[in-house]
C-alpha cells in the first residue's frame, strides 16, 4: 500500500515538475495572441503605423541630399580666370580670390584647383633629332596644375616636386597624349611657339607619364588627356619669361561641396555666390559658374517637395494613430471578457491594465523590426532601381532625425494603446454593472461642435495659401515655418471630425428590403457606431486623392527633369504612402466590420432562430458598409482636393496634365472602391452553419 | 470589528460569524421604475458553514451573491465579511477582498474562465502575485485539479471540457486562493443529478480541507442535503427554509 502511495506521489511530483508555469508576462502574451487573426492584424497595422512616419521623412532626406549632390555635381563649380604675367601676380591673384571666396561663402565653396596655362608649343626636336610628323603637327599646352599628384596615377617615371627649380626643366604629361605623339620617358623635347620653326626656343625632359584617377573628377577644368605638358610652378613661370604668344592664364576653380552646403540653406548659399561673383568681377577677370541659379532652382523645388512630403507624413502619422486606435479598440473588445474575469477575480485595475498593455506593447515591439525592415527594404529597392536617390548621401543628423521621429511615434502609439488598455481594464464582467450608455447629444450641440471644428479646419487648411503667411514664413524663427506647413493636415483632421459629427450615414440605405430595414435601423439607432471607421476611411480617401493629384499634376516636368532625385522622391513618397495608408485604412475598415458582423450575429440570434436568413444579415452589414464607403468616397475626395490645393507644389495645369491628374484620380478611386468592396465582403462573411445559441459556436 | 474569527464583527453579531448581514436592502432603477431586489435581509454565516440560498427567479438570490462578492454595492444596510465592511469598502480594499477573501462560481461557469488558457493555467491565474514560488503554485493547482478529478485534463482548454468538467474547473479556480467564503451561483443547474451529486461531494471535501464557508444559490432542493442550512428568499425577504429543506449540520452529507 505504501509502495503504491509512494509511486503515486512520485508520479504527481513528476507532473508538477514538468508542468509549464505561468507568469504575468506569459499571461499577457497568451491573452494578446489568443485570437491569432486579430493579433496579426493589429501587429501589421502597428508595423505600418510605425514605419510610415519614419519612412517618408527618410525618403525626403534622401531625395533632398541626392538632389543637392546631383545639382552640385552638375553645376557646383565656380571658375575665376585672369591673365598673369609672373609668379608674383599669380600668387597675388590666388590669395585675393581665396580670401574673397572664404569671406563670402565660408566653408560652402572649397578651393579645388589652381592652374595656369600657356601655349601653344610645337615640338621641334625629340632627343636632338627633328621631330617626326606626328608631334610636329600637334600644338601642346604648357600647364602648371596645383596638387596634380592627388588626382592622377603615375604610369611611368615620377612627378617632379612643385616649386623645384634649377637644372634641366622636368615635365610630365598624360600617357594618352604621349602615345598620340610617340614620345617616351626621358625624351628631351624642344619646342618653339610657332609651327614649322627650325630653331627651338625652349627644351624640357619628360620625367613622367600619368593618367587621371577619375575622368569625371571636377578637378579637371578641361579634358585631362589633352595634349599638355605639366610642370612645377617655378619651371612654368620660367617658361612664361620666354613670352609665348598666348600669355599665361591663371584659373582658380572652386567647388560647392554637398557636405558643406546645408540643403535647407541652399538659397542663402546661392545669395552668397551671387554677391561673390559681383565682387569678383573685374575687367581683367572672367567668371564661369551657374551655381547660384542652380541652387535657387533646387531650393524652390526642395521646399515644395519637402513641404508636400512632410504634410503627407503628418497626415499618415495621424492616420496610423487613428487606425491603431480603431483596430486596437476592436482588439480589446475581443479581449474584454478575459480582462473582466481578472477584474472580477479581484485583480486591481492597475494590474489588469498592465496585463492588457503588456500584450499590446509586446505586439508593438514585435512590429517595430518589421516596420524598420520594411522601410529599409523599400529604401534599398528605390536606390537599386536607378531612381537617383541614394542613402549614401545621408548625413548622421538625417538618420538621427528619422530615428527620433520613429521613437516619438512609437511612444505616441504606446501611449495610445495604454489609454485603450486603461479603458478595457475598467470594464466589468457583467455589462449591466457598467455605467449606462451615454445618450446621443442634441443635434444643435453636434452642429455647434461641427461648426467650430469646421471653421478651425478650413482656416488651418487655407493657412499656407493666405497672402500674409509667405512673409511670416520667411521671417519667422525656425520651427514655425515647418509647423505652418503642417497646418493643412490639422485642418484635414478637424474638417473630417466636423463632417463626421453631422454626416447622415443612413442616406445611402433604402429600407425597402429586410437587409435595408435592418441596416437603416442600426444606423438610426446608433449612428456613432461607425463614426470611427468613417473617420478613418475619409482620411484615407483624402490622402489617396491628395497623392493621386500630386502624382498627376505635381511640379513642372522641366523643373523635375533638372532635379530627378527630388521628383523621384516626391513620387515614391506619395506612392508608398498612399499604398500603406490605404492598406491600413482597409485593414481598419475590414476589422471594424468583422467585429460589427459578429455583433449583429449575436444581436439577431433570436431572429436567426426564427427564420431570418444569414444572407439577409450579411446583406444588412453590406449596406452599412456601403453607407460608410460612399460617404468616405464623397467626403474624402472633396477633402483630398482641398488638401492638394493647400499643400502640393501644383504646376499651372495644362490640358495634358489635367487629363493625367483626372486619370490618376479616377484610377485611385476605382482601386479604392474595389479594395473596399473586397475587404468588406471578406469582413462580413459569417459561417452559414453557425448556431446563434451556442456560445462555443460563435463565428 | 476587524477579527471575525471568534469575535463579533459589530455589536449584536454572532460570535464566530464569517459574514454578517444586517438590514440589507438593494434596489435597481429610480422613481416609478424602482425594483426592490432585497428588503431588510439579516443573515449570519459562520466560519466553515455551508449555506444554500433558494428562491424563485428574480427573488434576489443573485443580487445577494453579487453584493457578497463585492460586485455590487448595497443600497442600504450593512454587510461585513471577514472584517470587510462591504458597504464602506474602498476600491482597493474591495479588489483585495475579491482576490483573497472570496471565490466566485458564476451560473455559466465559462463566464469566469479564460477560454484561451489551459485548465492548469486557469487555476494558476488567481495565484499570480501571491508571493509563493512557481513550483509551489503549480503543486497547489495540480492538487486542486486532482481533488476535483481534473488531473487528466491539466492541459485542456475549457472549451475542450464537458459542462460538468467546466463546472469543476470553475470551482477549482474559485478555490485557488484558499478563500474564506465560496459563492456559487446555480452551481448544478446545468448538470444531471448524479453528476451534480458527485461534484457537490468532491467540493464538500475540498471545502472541509480548506475550512472555507460556502453560499450556494440553487433552485434544486436536493442540494440542501449537502449544506448546513438553507434560507429562502421570497420577494427580496430572506426566511429560514421549511424543515425538509434545511436538514442542519447533522443532515449534511459531505
Amino acid at each position: 500500500m505504501n509502495a503504491v502511495r509512494a509511486e503515486a506521489n512520485r508520479a504527481r511530483d513528476a507532473r508538477v515538475a514538468e508542468a509549464p508555469g505561468l507568469t504575468r508576462a506569459k499571461l499577457a502574451w497568451l491573452l494578446a495572441t489568443r485570437r491569432p487573426g486579430w493579433a496579426v492584424a493589429l501587429w501589421l497595422c502597428l508595423a505600418g503605423a510605425i514605419a510610415m512616419p519614419a519612412l517618408l521623412p527618410l525618403l525626403d532626406a534622401m531625395a533632398v541630399r541626392s538632389g543637392l549632390a546631383q545639382t552640385l555635381a552638375r553645376d557646383g563649380a565656380l571658375t575665376v580666370e585672369q591673365n598673369v604675367s609672373d609668379l608674383n601676380t599669380f600668387n597675388k591673384f590666388e590669395r585675393d580670390v581665396d580670401g574673397r571666396v572664404a569671406g563670402r561663402t565660408g566653408s560652402a565653396l572649397v578651393p579645388l584647383a589652381a592652374n595656369a596655362t600657356v601655349g601653344p608649343l610645337h615640338v621641334v626636336t625629340v632627343g636632338g633629332a627633328p621631330a617626326g610628323p606626328a608631334p610636329a603637327q600637334q600644338a601642346l599646352t604648357a600647364a602648371y596644375l596645383d596638387h596634380l599628384a592627388s588626382h592622377v596615377t603615375v604610369d611611368a617615371g615620377s612627378l617632379p616636386p612643385d616649386a623645384l627649380g634649377g637644372g634641366e626643366t622636368a615635365v610630365t604629361m598624360p600617357q594618352a597624349a604621349a602615345d598620340r605623339l610617340g614620345l617616351r620617358l626621358s625624351d628631351r623635347v624642344c619646342f618653339d611657339f610657332t609651327g614649322g620653326a627650325a630653331t627651338p626656343r625652349w627644351c624640357a625632359r619628360i620625367v613622367g607619364f600619368w593618367q587621371p584617377l577619375d575622368l569625371k573628377d571636377p578637378y579637371w577644368g578641361q579634358p585631362p588627356n589633352s595634349l599638355q605638358l605639366t610642370m612645377g610652378r617655378f619651371d612654368f613661370f620660367e617658361l612664361v619669361k620666354q613670352h609665348p604668344p598666348q600669355g599665361p592664364t591663371a584659373r582658380l576653380r572652386y567647388w560647392a561641396s554637398s557636405d558643406a552646403v546645408d540643403p535647407g540653406k541652399a538659397a542663402v548659399v546661392a545669395d552668397q555666390v551671387r554677391r561673390l561673383t559681383a565682387e569678383l568681377k573685374t575687367p581683367d577677370r572672367r567668371l564661369t559658374t551657374s551655381l547660384a541659379p542652380s541652387l535657387e532652382s533646387f531650393h524652390t523645388l526642395q521646399v515644395q517637395v519637402s513641404t508636400a512630403i512632410h504634410l503627407f507624413a503628418a497626415a499618415m502619422t495621424l492616420l496610423g494613430l487613428f487606425v491603431v486606435a480603431l483596430v486596437g479598440a476592436r482588439f480589446l473588445d475581443r479581449e474584454a471578457h478575459e480582462l473582466a474575469v481578472l477584474r472580477a477575480r479581484g485583480w486591481p485595475s492597475g494590474r489588469v491594465w498592465r496585463t492588457a498593455f503588456s500584450g499590446l506593447a509586446a505586439l508593438t515591439l514585435c512590429a517595430l523590426p518589421v516596420g524598420v525592415a520594411g522601410g529599409l527594404l523599400f529604401v534599398a529597392v528605390l536606390s537599386l532601381i536607378g531612381s537617383g536617390i541614394s542613402p549614401g548621401w545621408l548625413h548622421q543628423e538625417d538618420v538621427t532625425g528619422v530615428a527620433a521621429a520613429m521613437v516619438a511615434n512609437l511612444v505616441g502609439l504606446l501611449a495610445l494603446l495604454g489609454l485603450l488598455a486603461a479603458g478595457a481594464a475598467r470594464r466589468e464582467l457583467d455589462p449591466s454593472l457598467e455605467a449606462p450608455f451615454r445618450s446621443a447629444r442634441a443635434w444643435w450641440r453636434r452642429a455647434g461642435t461641427a461648426l467650430i471644428l469646421g471653421l478651425a479646419g478650413m482656416t488651418e487648411l487655407a493657412l499656407p495659401r493666405l497672402p500674409w503667411t509667405s512673409g511670416l514664413v520667411q521671417h519667422a524663427p525656425d520651427p514655425l515655418p515647418a509647423l505652418l506647413g503642417l497646418a493643412p493636415t490639422v485642418g484635414l483632421i478637424l474638417l473630417t471630425a466636423a463632417i463626421v459629427q453631422l454626416w447622415p450615414l443612413g442616406w445611402a440605405v433604402q429600407p425597402s428590403s429586410v437587409a435595408g430595414a435592418l441596416a437603416g435601423w442600426q444606423l438610426k439607432r446608433s449612428p456613432e457606431q461607425h463614426a470611427a471607421a468613417t473617420f478613418v476611411m475619409i482620411l484615407a480617401v483624402a490622402i489617396g486623392v491628395f497623392a493621386a493629384i500630386g502624382l498627376g499634376l505635381g511640379p513642372e516636368p522641366q523643373v523635375t527633369s533638372h532635379q530627378p532625385a527630388l521628383g523621384a522622391g516626391l513620387g515614391a513618397g506619395l506612392l508608398v504612402g498612399t499604398v500603406i495608408a490605404l492598406a491600413l485604412a482597409l485593414a481598419a475598415f475590414g476589422l471594424h466590420f468583422r467585429s460589427a458582423a459578429r455583433r449583429r450575429f449575436q444581436e439577431y440570434s433570436g431572429m436567426l432562430a426564427h427564420g431570418l436568413a444569414i444572407a439577409d444579415l450579411t446583406r444588412s452589414v453590406a449596406k452599412e458598409q456601403a453607407s460608410v464607403t460612399m460617404s468616405a468616397l464623397v467626403v474624402g475626395s472633396l477633402l483630398g482636393l482641398a488638401l492638394a490645393v493647400a499643400g502640393l507644389p501644383l504646376a499651372r495645369p495644362t490640358g495634358l496634365a489635367l487629363q493625367l491628374a483626372a486619370a490618376s484620380l479616377a484610377s485611385a478611386l476605382v482601386c479604392l472602391l474595389l479594395a473596399m468592396l473586397i475587404a468588406g465582403s471578406v469582413a462580413r462573411r459569417l459561417p452559414i452553419h453557425a448556431n446563434p445559441f451556442d456560445s462555443q459556436g460563435q463565428p | 470589528m476587524t477579527d471575525v474569527f471568534g469575535q463579533p464583527a459589530f455589536p449584536g453579531a454572532m460570535p464566530g460569524a464569517l459574514a454578517e448581514i444586517r438590514e440589507l436592502s438593494h434596489s435597481y432603477g429610480n422613481g416609478p421604475n424602482q425594483v426592490e431586489a432585497l428588503r431588510h435581509v439579516d443573515l449570519d454565516v459562520l466560519i466553515g458553514e455551508r449555506l444554500a440560498v433558494m428562491g424563485r427567479s428574480g427573488s434576489g438570490k443573485t443580487t445577494l451573491l453579487n453584493i457578497l462578492a463585492g460586485l455590487e454595492k448595497p443600497t442600504s444596510g450593512r454587510v461585513v465579511v471577514a472584517g470587510h465592511d462591504l458597504t464602506r469598502i474602498g476600491r482597493r480594499s474591495r479588489e483585495a477582498y475579491r482576490r483573497r477573501t472570496i471565490g466566485y462560481v458564476w451560473q455559466q461557469s465559462e463566464a469566469g474562465l479564460l477560454m484561451g488558457l489551459t485548465a492548469l493555467q486557469n487555476v494558476l491565474v488567481p495565484m499570480l502575485g501571491d508571493g509563493s514560488s512557481q513550483l509551489a503554485r503549480i503543486d497547489a493547482a495540480v492538487g486542486l485539479l486532482d481533488a476535483l478529478r481534473l488531473g487528466d485534463w491539466l492541459y485542456y482548454t475549457p472549451d475542450q471540457l464537458t459542462p460538468a468538467e467546466m463546472q469543476r474547473l470553475a470551482v477549482a479556480v474559485a478555490l485557488a486562493n484558499r478563500p474564506n467564503l465560496l459563492l456559487a451561483d446555480e452551481l448544478t443547474a446545468r448538470l444531471d443529478w448524479p453528476t451534480a451529486r458527485e461534484l457537490l461531494g468532491d467540493m464538500g471535501a475540498l471545502l472541509g480541507n480548506l475550512g472555507t464557508a460556502a453560499i450556494i444559490v440553487t433552485h434544486d432542493p436536493r442540494v440542501a442535503r449537502y449544506v448546513d442550512r438553507t434560507i429562502v428568499i421570497r420577494d427580496g425577504i430572506a426566511t429560514a427554509a421549511a424543515g425538509e429543506l434545511a436538514p442542519g449540520p447533522q443532515g449534511r452529507q459531505w
